[in-house]
């Protein structure tokens, strides 16, 4: 498996429009929600910011990405969202947040959350790419982008 | 004193040449393993010679003292009883452990004393079985062998002072060595010791036992011979609609194998319930009645393998077969079940053999042309029979091979193997030999003696004072505790001290070095949150079996009423320490 089998181009927004944390999160659930992956929005919104309380996932360098383990969702899935202007995420470099993933799957698989995890900040460690990223105007052109990003790694062992 | 103290100086110097040559601790382990070799090797020989002996003495040379035929008649029927008396005299007065069919003991010598046998078991158990065997005992010489190279194995253990997991191990080279050097078939030695002695198949028990087993036969080739216990024709598969047919022969052997168990078992009860006959009474009684069904047919003695020949070239009529079957059952039940001693292997052959030839002869009835002759059916039914009583299948089907050094009917071999234990297992839990210990009322499961364990309660060993691990606490600080504790797995607790979760060192190993989720993850994102708990209430056996089956190296314990509240945490680590020095630090718990 590959992040681009799951954050598929449909659940790219560019660009997000929130201005605060809380919104941002609502506004990436919301790209996930027409495609039956929960049934209950609110349990899913509660779950991440119930994760964001303890610790935050501004990981610093302008990436934030909230995640979530909940029986609630039915499978792994990933969206992704730019906000080209930053949003507050109270990042542990202090800086705004403006390139988000939000991971959410089932509870029963947490070596595969892990995984998926380390992938994606893997692959977002890399000034290039985040610069790239931040420079796309539409979904499909970050899609292409990360994809080809993840052919120089190999399967995510499923 | 003096003998003790020299032996140790000669142990520590094996230990420096093998520190200063810098060899694998293995070696000390493989010199051990040739001594006991050499001895089972010779065990085997004067076990062979014993035999042998016994048996010239009573039936050539007393019975041509006669030429009254009807004394001679009396005298054939007396002569399993007088080895009864011998054997049963024996074992009243120097060693009750030489009493029976061998396995069992050194099965319950491993789970209960740890590998700790008698040496004087060796020499007494040679005296009684070749007694038994060379009288005429419907009995076979491998239990006895696995039972000498057994206490072989465990004295030359005690002599050289090693641990109790290597006593366990040389135990089971002395049995391996011992049966491979009978038989002549080592690979069976080698598998017997693994799968039913010790039940491990370790890279630390294989390289002794293969080693003890390797000389031991080597010396049986070279003063016994190294012939195949039985010559046999080439047997095939006709077609492949006989494959059903292997399958039904394995569940009906299945239930063959149950009921020679089951009247083994009986008739040793009905010996053992009759108080007012003297002990040492009770084998020649046995040999008696042995005795007088052995008049009628003579290929009942232990020391005569004719009937398995016969059986296996097709040279007895069906309802012979079908005769001799049953009546090997009860032979050996009598000669055993009443205190002879002696090995259920040769039984097992016989039994196997006479049931496969009659199954082969009546489906060569029924489906003319679509079957192989009843005698490649006989060669199945030993391995069936074997596996059915001993439920050790893999053993059974090697002995096969090398007993007849016949490959071409593996397939079937295998297939009716498998579901003859299968069935037997089904129908009863025990084996021939465990049923011996079951019914002394402890159940020995994986070399462990399960009822004992069921009555130890957990208490001792939930520690309470553990290393726990906060849901919120960060990646980072959660490697820094897996780096300094001695511990691979912790109990990750919530704000209200209720347990969430576990983190294993096998689930976050491929991220230790992963520096970008130090700061993204906390415990909570790593836990299993589905795991297997244990309560206070439980023994530890059942803690013992949870370990086996989820191979975790912690056991959270809970509340029964509230599953989330931690009492404690058993490491498994500890415990089986503590398991294994049991024998010796609370002798109270295995003496019954």
């Amino acid at each position: 498996m590959k992040l681009i089998d799951i954050l598929k181009q449909e659940y790219i927004k560019i660009p997000l429009f929130s201005t605060s944390k809380e919104e941002v999160v609502r506004e990436l659930i919301d790209i996930l929600t027409p495609f039956s992956i929960y049934e209950n929005h609110d349990l899913v919104y509660s779950a991440i910011m119930a994760r964001e309380a303890i610790m935050t996932t501004g990981v610093g360098k302008g990436v934030a990405i909230p995640h979530c383990k909940k029986n609630e969702c039915k499978e792994f899935a990933i969206a992704l969202g730019i906000h080209p202007q930053g949003v507050d995420y109270q990042s542990i470099d202090g800086k705004p947040a403006q390139i988000f993933f939000l991971l959410i799957g089932p509870e029963t698989n947490p070596g595969m959350h892990i995984r998926l995890l380390s992938r994606i900040s893997r692959l977002i460690s890399k000034d290039m790419l985040r610069e790239k990223l931040l420079s796309c105007s539409s979904a499909s052109e970050a899609y292409h982008l990360i994809k080809t990003e993840e052919e120089k790694y190999f399967e995510i062992a499923s | 004193m003096e003998l003790k103290k020299t032996r140790r100086h000669f142990q520590i110097q094996i230990f420096k040449l093998l520190q200063r040559i810098d060899l694998p601790e293995d070696f000390y382990m493989l010199f051990l393993a040739a001594i006991i070799g050499v001895f089972a090797g010779l065990g085997a020989y004067v076990l062979n010679l014993l035999v042998n002996f016994v048996h010239y003495l009573l039936y050539d040379s007393f019975l041509n003292i006669t030429s009254v035929s009807w004394f001679s008649y009396v005298l054939l029927a007396l002569f399993p009883a007088i080895g009864g008396l011998i054997v049963g005299l024996v074992i009243h007065f120097f060693a009750s452990e030489a009493k029976g069919h061998g396995v069992p003991s050194v099965i319950e010598a491993i789970a209960n004393r740890g590998g700790f046998i008698r040496p004087r078991v060796s020499f007494l158990t040679s005296l009684t079985a070749g007694t038994t065997i060379g009288s005429g005992g419907s009995a076979g010489k491998e239990g006895p062998i696995v039972q000498i190279g057994a206490a072989i194995g465990s004295t030359v253990g005690q002599l050289f002072n090693v641990s109790s997991e290597r006593l366990k191990v040389l135990v089971g080279a002395g049995a391996g060595a011992g049966l491979a050097a009978v038989f002549n078939a080592p690979v069976t030695g080698v598998l017997f010791a693994l799968e039913v002695i010790l039940v491990d198949f370790s890279i630390n028990a294989f390289t002794p036992i293969i080693f003890a087993t390797v000389i031991s036969t080597t010396i049986s080739h070279y003063l016994i011979g190294s012939s195949p216990l039985l010559k046999v024709p080439v047997y095939y598969l006709e077609s492949f609609y006989e494959y059903p047919l292997y399958i039904l022969m394995g569940i009906v052997g299945g239930f063959v194998a149950v009921f020679f168990t089951r009247v083994l078992y009986a008739t040793e009860d009905f010996f053992n319930k009759h108080r007012n006959l003297p002990e040492f009474l009770k084998p020649a009684l046995g040999g008696l009645l042995m005795g007088i069904i052995a008049l009628k047919f003579p290929e009942l003695y232990g020391f005569d393998d004719h009937a398995i020949h016969s059986a296996l070239l097709a040279r007895t009529e069906i309802w012979i077969l079908f005769l001799l079957m049953i009546l090997k059952i009860f032979a050996t039940s009598l000669s055993l079940g009443s205190g002879g001693s002696g090995g259920l292997f040769t039984p097992s052959l016989f039994i196997g053999a006479t049931f496969g030839a009659f199954f082969g002869g009546l489906m060569n009835y029924i489906f003319p042309s679509a079957t192989a002759p009843a005698t490649a059916y006989a060669l199945v039914g030993m391995g069936i029979m074997v596996a059915g009583t001993t439920h050790a299948t893999i053993s059974a089907l090697v002995l096969i091979f090398e007993i007849t050094s016949d490959y071409q009917i593996i397939l079937p071999l295998m297939l009716g193997t498998i579901v003859a234990t299968l069935t037997a297992r089904l129908i009863m839990r025990e084996n021939i030999y465990t049923m011996k210990i079951a019914l002394s009322g402890e159940y020995v499961f994986k070399g462990r003696n399960m009822t004992l364990l069921q009555s130890i309660p957990i208490n001792q060993h939930i520690q309470k004072k553990y290393d726990k691990i906060p849901e919120h606490m960060p990646f980072s600080k959660i490697l820094k505790l897996f780096r300094e504790s001695e511990h691979s797995a912790f109990p990750v607790l919530d704000k209200r001290n209720n347990l969430v979760g576990v983190i294993w060192l096998r689930d976050i190993r491929p991220y230790l070095f992963d520096e970008h989720l130090y700061h993204l993850l906390i415990a909570k994102d790593i836990a299993q949150e589905e795991f297997m708990t244990i309560h206070p209430d439980q023994s530890l056996a059942d803690v013992l079996r949870m370990f086996d089956l989820t191979d975790a190296e912690l056991l959270p314990v809970t509340e029964r009423r509230n599953p989330r509240r931690i009492i404690g945490v058993i490491y498994r680590d500890e415990l089986m320490r503590w398991y294994r020095k049991a024998p010796l630090l609370h002798p109270e718990l295995y003496s019954k």
